[in-house]
């Protein structure tokens, strides 16, 4: 459990309730993209599956199906289905057959497994990114290295998305790594081209979830 | 936590990380389904908390 410089007694309540469980906390915050690198380094296993707090096994076997989503060494991680319970209750990131295994582009953050290893190999995730976005990255120099993301066949993870998200938070780190995401990955030849439709789209994004005057004044704060 | 070693044999051969930040009550309910998923937790309290369900808005 990597505790990111919560001030809520989080550790102390590991500490008390679940003696047996691993307890790394920090007194400051870096976000969760930083500690999943270090989640990655602390551990020893070959594989690491990584949630976040307001996610839950559902069922008993999770972990179990997903190993044996592991039956090939070309995969290099699993997308593990999920349910936004708080939205519906469609399957996210499942495979639509049990036999015959399907690939994905990407995972979420808080429902997959990796190979650690090769997560390490590849250096993690870019913890430039700070917030949103790092997944995709990964996974497409995972894909890169000549590794796939499986999706998963197991039972789904609930994910209760926290009340006291940060909208404006996500939209700028998200629109911002849109643009860093195709800088480090796009071929160059494209790249201008890929970067102007992936500027529009984003402002259009931006234009659509506030008004213009209020998404001006808080990307100047953030500058200033 | 080192956990799955009831799964693959002697060495365990996966870590579960769970990332946190200032949501102590909800940290509480995943670490006990990880615990309990995994078989490895002993504690009443770590099962009860599984054998009850989620409801749409949340709570258990």
């Amino acid at each position: 459990m990597i505790d990111d410089g919560s001030t809520d007694g989080t550790a102390q309540m590991v500490q008390c309730e679940f003696p047996g469980v691993r307890l790394h906390r920090e007194e400051a915050s870096r976000g969760l993209i930083v500690r999943r690198n270090q989640g990655a380094r602390l551990a020893r296993t070959e594989l690491i599956f990584s949630i976040d707090d307001d996610a839950a096994f559902a069922g008993e076997r999770v972990v179990e199906q997903t190993l044996q989503d592991f039956d090939h060494p070309r995969i290099g991680a699993v997308a593990i289905p999920f349910i936004n319970v708080k939205q519906n209750d469609v399957i996210n990131q499942q495979s639509p057959s049990e036999e015959h295994p399907f690939i994905s582009d990407t995972f979420i953050g808080t429902a997959h497994a990796l190979r650690r290893n090769l997560f390490l190999e590849l250096g993690g995730y870019r913890e430039h990114f700070v917030h949103q976005g790092e997944e995709g990255d990964y996974c497409i120099r995972l894909l890169d290295a000549g590794y796939v993301v499986r999706l998963g066949r197991s039972e789904p993870i609930h994910h209760f998305e926290s009340p006291r998200r940060d909208f404006r938070r996500m939209d700028y780190y998200g629109r911002r790594n849109d643009i860093l995401f195709a800088w480090h990955n796009v071929p160059l030849r494209k790249l201008p081209s890929h970067l102007a439709v992936t500027t529009a789209k984003g402002a259009i994004f931006g234009l659509r979830r506030a008004p213009a005057w209020s998404n001006v004044a808080w990307l100047a704060c953030r500058i200033c | 936590m080192n956990a799955f070693a009831s799964i693959a044999g002697a060495e365990p051969v996966a870590t579960v990380v769970i990332t946190t930040k200032n949501r102590k009550e909800d940290l509480r309910q995943a670490i006990a389904f990880v615990l309990t998923a995994n078989g490895s937790s002993r504690n009443p309290g770590d099962r009860r908390r599984l054998d009850r369900r989620h409801s749409p808005d949340g709570s258990m």
